[in-house]
């Protein structure tokens, strides 16, 4: 929080909480993801810490839910391309990583762009989904996650991947808080059942 | 509660394990996917603008024209039509029922029924053979208005292949007997035949107006030649014994000249003749009016004699 990148004002409208959200307890990269930065808004250096910081993250927050890496890496480069030139064309970008990951989660849902992504990866042979060995309860988390609709899918990544709370999956998906309780309740029991877990 | 909790937040963290990023070939991607952002949104603004303009001089055409044709004379009917320096198609005449009460319908003249129609060919559209009509609508009990119309076949699209009708009138018949399309005079002498109409015909004597089809920015248009009064100039053929009437065009002094005159005599050989010219530019113009006496048979010209075309309905 204090390494400079980042200041540590918080955009109206958009509630810090205090307290660490329910046991969820804030990363680094979800740090970056609630505040914003002072002007300019997004430019080639804020591009270049965003890659070091937040990217990594955010690009394996989309592959969650897309369940491709080349898609997610395709889609977050688009998501930053689209936000530098925004931001050149004097629109303000407040969170560039809350930006970028609700933009790349939009963009991932291209079954066209995914095509292509996943065309190119192939290529490089460098970017499968989680191309390690077989890891029996990374499996398992797998398998149930694919049960949930894309939207629950979303917002289950952005809640327990990235730490994000209720009203700030509202705000990434643009949807109503009631909404992503819904959603979020509905898809820990899926979750739970399919894991074997008590909710 | 805190079980599925815990086992998402742990699992997903080790499903993501984000990759070891290359920022730098990450920023090049970026800024390529940048650059083609900023050329496709700049072609994409050239493009938006050129179709603005092209929609706004096409408007404004269209505005113009509109507002040029609203200059011209109010016509009593028009119909959008190629202009006519294309060449006439050989349409074909609609059938007309012999007898003159049917009633039936004519494709492309109205939604209405007709009936009493009369037909005659002639050069009234100045491209070649046409046919020119005229109708009596018809109502619902059969044919019994006193509402008339002319009509004349014109071409419907650029090829010449489809056939409209531009619709004048509505005429002035008080008889239903005696309305009917009558010659195909070209009173002017600008190659164009007129439209002779029968509005009135007494024992000896047929009374006819004559209509002029013009093209203009609307289209077709069916006119008829009016006096100062705005009302179709009317003129007389035939007569009796003691009363003359008749029509001719005058070419003699190398500008046509449209001749009506009207003779009267007290004794059935000399005459008392008036002759009234019409000087033509837009339409007819009375000029001074000429007296002279004549024998019966050195009456001036009729029957439009002179004037091109021919008489070709005496009768309805």
């Amino acid at each position: 929080m204090t390494d400079g990148i980042w200041a540590l004002t918080i955009p109206a409208g958009f509630r810090r909480p205090s307290q660490p959200v329910g046991r969820f307890v804030r990363r680094k990269g979800v740090e970056q993801a609630l505040v914003s930065r002072e002007l300019p808004s997004v430019d080639e250096t804020a591009i270049r810490e965003f890659l070091t910081g937040a990217y990594p993250r955010v690009v394996a927050a989309v592959a969650l839910v897309e369940r491709s890496r080349a898609t997610a890496e395709d889609a977050v480069a688009e998501a930053l391309a689209r936000a530098w030139e925004r931001s050149e064309r004097g629109e303000r970008i407040d969170s560039l990583p809350a930006w970028v990951t609700r933009v790349a989660l939009n963009l991932a849902k291209s079954r066209l762009r995914r095509v292509r992504a996943e065309s190119r990866a192939h290529e490089r042979s460098d970017a499968r989904w989680l191309d390690d060995e077989p890891d029996g309860e990374r499996l398992d988390v797998e398998r149930a996650m694919a049960q949930l609709p894309r939207r629950q899918r979303q917002a289950t990544v952005l809640r327990y991947y990235l730490g994000y709370d209720v009203a700030e999956i509202a705000r990434v998906l643009g949807v109503s808080e009631g909404t992503i309780k819904t959603t979020l309740h509905r898809a820990r029991h899926t979750m739970a059942t399919a894991l074997g877990e008590e909710e | 509660m805190p079980g599925i909790d815990d086992r998402l937040e742990r699992d997903l963290e080790r499903a993501a394990r984000p990759a070891a990023p290359d920022p730098g070939a990450t920023f090049q991607d970026v800024t390529r996917r940048r650059a083609r952002r900023t050329v496709v949104r700049k072609t994409q603004t050239v493009a938006l603008v050129a179709v603005v303009l092209l929609g706004t001089a096409a408007g404004f055409a269209v505005l113009q024209r509109n507002f040029i044709g609203a200059d011209q004379p109010e016509s009593s009917g028009s119909t959008s039509t190629p202009s006519p320096s294309m060449a006439a198609p050989p349409f074909a005449p609609i059938a007309i029922p012999s007898d003159p009460t049917k009633v039936f319908m004519v494709d492309g003249l109205s939604s209405f029924p007709v009936c009493g129609g009369s037909m005659i060919e002639g050069n009234f559209l100045g491209t070649g053979p046409t046919y020119a009509y005229v109708f009596r609508k018809a109502s619902d009990a059969g044919c019994d208005t006193d509402t008339w119309t002319v009509a004349v076949q014109v071409p419907s699209d650029a090829a010449g292949t489809k056939m409209t009708f531009v619709v004048g009138g509505p005429l002035d018949c008080q008889d239903p007997s005696a309305c009917f399309v009558y010659a195909n005079p070209d009173i002017n002498g600008d190659g164009q035949d007129e439209v002779a109409i029968v509005s009135a015909q007494g024992a000896s004597t047929t009374s006819f107006e004559l209509y002029n089809a013009t093209h203009g920015s609307q289209g077709w248009a069916l006119n008829p030649y009016t006096g100062d009064d705005g009302m179709p100039l009317h003129f007389d053929e035939g007569g009796s014994a003691t009363h003359q009437a008749g029509t001719y065009c005058d070419d003699s002094t190398g500008l046509r000249r449209f001749v009506s005159w009207e003779a009267t005599s007290s004794d059935g050989t000399t005459f008392d003749v008036t002759e009234t010219p019409y000087a033509i530019q837009e339409g007819l113009t009375a000029s001074t009016q000429r007296h002279l006496t004549a024998s019966a048979d050195a009456l001036p010209p009729h029957d439009l004699d002179g004037c091109g075309g021919s008489i070709q309905n005496s009768v309805p």
